[in-house]
């Protein structure tokens, strides 16, 4: 099977990606070009997982993930997942891949998240 | 002068003015006609002088009576002052109380009379309102705080139930909804669903004697036992009998409780369950016809320690609805007085889709067209599970197909589709078939990236999968140079946590934590890896 991924930015320059169907050897180079063409336009605000539609990861596809995650830290900008399916989340948890506050169930819990992360970083700017 | 009654004072201040007036009248007449008509001694008068003297007596009379009616006016004047007064300030002083100002004492009205009576009793009564306003404004508090305690304890009663009294899970085999609806904040009805592993789901609904907060605290003595009672057994006759031995410790109050207790096999729908002294479920069967789960029962739990528990069995067909309830159900009563009965809650059960979810909105409206909206007189527990039967085939019978493959990289996806089908073909849960999917994918990605570096075109790959009731087998068998995945120790999953995704090891350690087995041989210069999978994965996170 194969994997669908659709990448959008929004205003506030949070990327957001989400994946359709298996993440594994065969499809993760896909991912993988994915990600240096969005990190190439300049790294987004936030990165966020849409994994809804994910049936499937393997650990070829988890070290694109892991990639991911280290870009973005090195930008000090968050990557967070939405919707993880068991299946998903059970491998998740295997490797320790993501903290559990990085995972969230809805769009609207996450959205509220990102929202209180942009007011705290635009309070700290204004403090400065 | 101090007067004891109104009456009196008016009485004798009038009739003391009155004789005052009438003694002067009689003085002034006697006097009068004496010094003025006679004269002095035996003069007679001539009939002019005695004309004017005449005259002169009736204009003193007239004057005296003059000064009399003025002196009563004035008494009178007096008398109503001496009422009116403290009248007026009593009245200004109950508006005051009137106005809630009850901490300010009455204008002392220092009188015997009914007006001081009347004054003490209003200022008796300003003291007693105010008691009674502390009284109650102390109970409506207490009332306050004892009602935001009951909604806190609503609340992790609530906390204590799967889903929080509304329940809605499926799984691989099963569906299930739940209700559970207190008459008051808190109450004794409870519900319980746990998985000791991915082929058997137990569940249990209980009814604790009594109501309110004496059931709730019983309630969540049998929750907190229930868990640990169920956690090792698929037995609800043991589950029972566990359960009763702990609830009669310490049960002075001697509480009680009914419980219906199942363990559901989904593997094969074999029911297993026992009842203490709970309502037989109704059990509406995939063919249309809705039976009673026959029971043997056995008394409630938490009374007799020596209490015995029959184990009975029912073989469920795929599409088969269960329905356990309280007596809250049953018991609900129409504003006329009619119970709602088992004939209504089959009769709402029957009336559409076998659905759980469906079943228990339309027994709830059943329920709720019955009573209207008279106050529920008990709680109100619904648990519906339906059984759906997975994939027919393999499910007894053990199943085992061996795959052939070329070594090369491009034929590996292939070859995972192939196994893949074949394992939900033969009924394994797809949590499972996921597992091996997984498994597979590293093993061989492995092998054919790092053994067949110089291109396997001529090689060939051996896969068997054998499942059997309890477990999946996966054989890896290939030609490449001796490697044996599994003589490292098992990396730490923090390194790739940091994002160093150049560390290896990542597909091979989630094959050591996915496996129960894990072997490496090396014979007739061939690999061999042999990877062994629980069939029905223990769950500890479902909740």
């Amino acid at each position: 099977m194969a994997l669908d991924i659709q990448a959008a930015t929004d205003a506030q320059g949070r990327c957001r990606i989400a994946l359709h169907g298996m993440l594994d050897a065969g499809t993760s180079p896909l991912l993988d070009r994915e990600l240096e063409r969005v990190l190439r336009d300049g790294t987004p605000s936030a990165l966020v997982f849409d994994l809804a539609g994910l049936e499937y990861v393997s650990s070829a596809g988890l070290r694109v993930l892991f990639k991911a995650r280290r870009a973005m830290q090195q930008h000090g900008a968050p990557l967070l997942m939405l919707s993880p399916q068991p299946q998903v989340r059970k491998v998740f948890e295997i490797v320790h891949a993501t903290p559990v506050d990085e995972i969230f169930a809805s769009t609207a819990e996450l959205d509220r998240y990102l929202d209180t992360i942009q007011r705290r970083m635009l309070g700290a700017g204004d403090e400065d | 002068m101090a007067f004891r009654s109104l009456t009196a004072r008016i009485a004798f201040w009038t009739l003391l003015a009155s004789a005052l007036v009438y003694l002067a009248a009689l003085a002034l007449i006697y006097f009068g006609v004496h010094a003025m008509l006679l004269g002095g001694a035996g003069a007679i008068l001539t009939h002019g002088e005695l004309a004017r003297r005449a005259e002169l007596l009736l204009g003193g009379v007239g004057a005296l009576s003059l000064l009399g009616l003025l002196a009563l006016g004035a008494l009178a004047v007096r008398t109503g002052r001496r009422i009116t007064r403290p009248l007026r300030a009593l009245n200004a002083d109950l508006e005051r109380v009137a106005r809630g100002d009850l901490d300010s004492p009455l204008t002392p009205i220092d009188r015997q009379d009914e007006l001081g009576q009347l004054a003490r009793a209003v200022d008796a009564m300003r003291s007693a309102l105010k008691a009674h306003i502390g009284e109650l404004t102390a109970a409506v508090q207490a009332r306050s705080r004892m009602d935001g305690e009951l909604q806190a304890a609503r609340e992790i009663q609530r906390s204590m139930l799967p889903g929080g009294g509304a329940l809605q899970r499926s799984g691989s085999g099963f569906a299930l909804c739940a209700r559970l609806m207190p008459a008051r904040s808190v109450g004794g009805d409870f519900y319980g669903v746990f998985r000791h592993d991915t082929r058997h789901l137990c569940f249990a609904l209980g009814d604790v004697s009594d109501k309110g907060v004496p059931a709730a605290l019983f309630m969540a003595r049998v929750v907190g036992h229930l868990e640990s009672a169920a956690r090792d057994t698929l037995d609800p006759q043991r589950i029972l009998t566990r359960l009763n031995a702990e609830l009669c410790q310490r049960n002075d109050n001697l509480m009680f409780v009914t419980l219906f207790c199942g363990v559901l096999d989904l593997a094969e729908g074999a029911l297993a369950y026992a009842s203490a002294g709970h309502e037989a479920p109704l059990l509406l069967r995939a063919d249309g016809e809705c039976v009673t789960l026959p029971i043997a029962g056995g008394p409630p739990l938490g009374v007799d320690p020596a209490a015995q528990f029959a184990a009975q069995r029912y073989a469920l067909d795929a599409g088969d609805l269960l329905l356990a309830y309280t007596d809250g159900v049953t018991d609900a009563r129409a504003g006329g007085g009619g119970l709602f009965g088992e004939a209504r809650l089959t009769a709402a059960l029957l009336a559409g889709e076998r659905a759980p979810a469906a079943a228990v909105e339309r027994v709830l409206a059943s329920l709720q067209r019955h009573t209207q909206d008279s106050e529920p007189g008990d709680d109100i527990t619904l648990f519906a599970l339906q059984y759906l039967a997975m994939p027919a085939e393999g499910r007894h019978a053990g199943m085992r197909t061996r795959f052939v493959m070329p070594a090369r990289l491009d034929m590996l996806e292939q070859l995972l589709a192939r196994v893949q089908g074949t394992l939900e073909r033969a009924g394994a849960i797809s949590e499972l078939v996921v597992d091996a999917r997984l498994v597979l994918e590293e093993l061989l990605t492995n092998t054919l990236r790092y053994g067949y570096a110089d291109g396997g075109a001529q090689h060939h790959i051996a896969v068997a999968v054998t499942l059997t009731l309890d477990q999946l087998e996966l054989t890896v068998d290939d030609d490449a140079p001796p490697f044996d995945p599994f003589t490292h120790p098992l990396a730490d999953p923090a390194a790739w946590a940091d994002g160093d995704a150049r560390v290896g090891g990542l597909g091979l350690y989630l094959v050591r934590r996915l496996a129960s087995v894990a072997e490496y041989s090396r014979a007739d210069d061939r690999n061999r890896t042999r990877i062994v999978l629980p069939r029905w994965r223990t769950k500890t996170t479902d909740r």
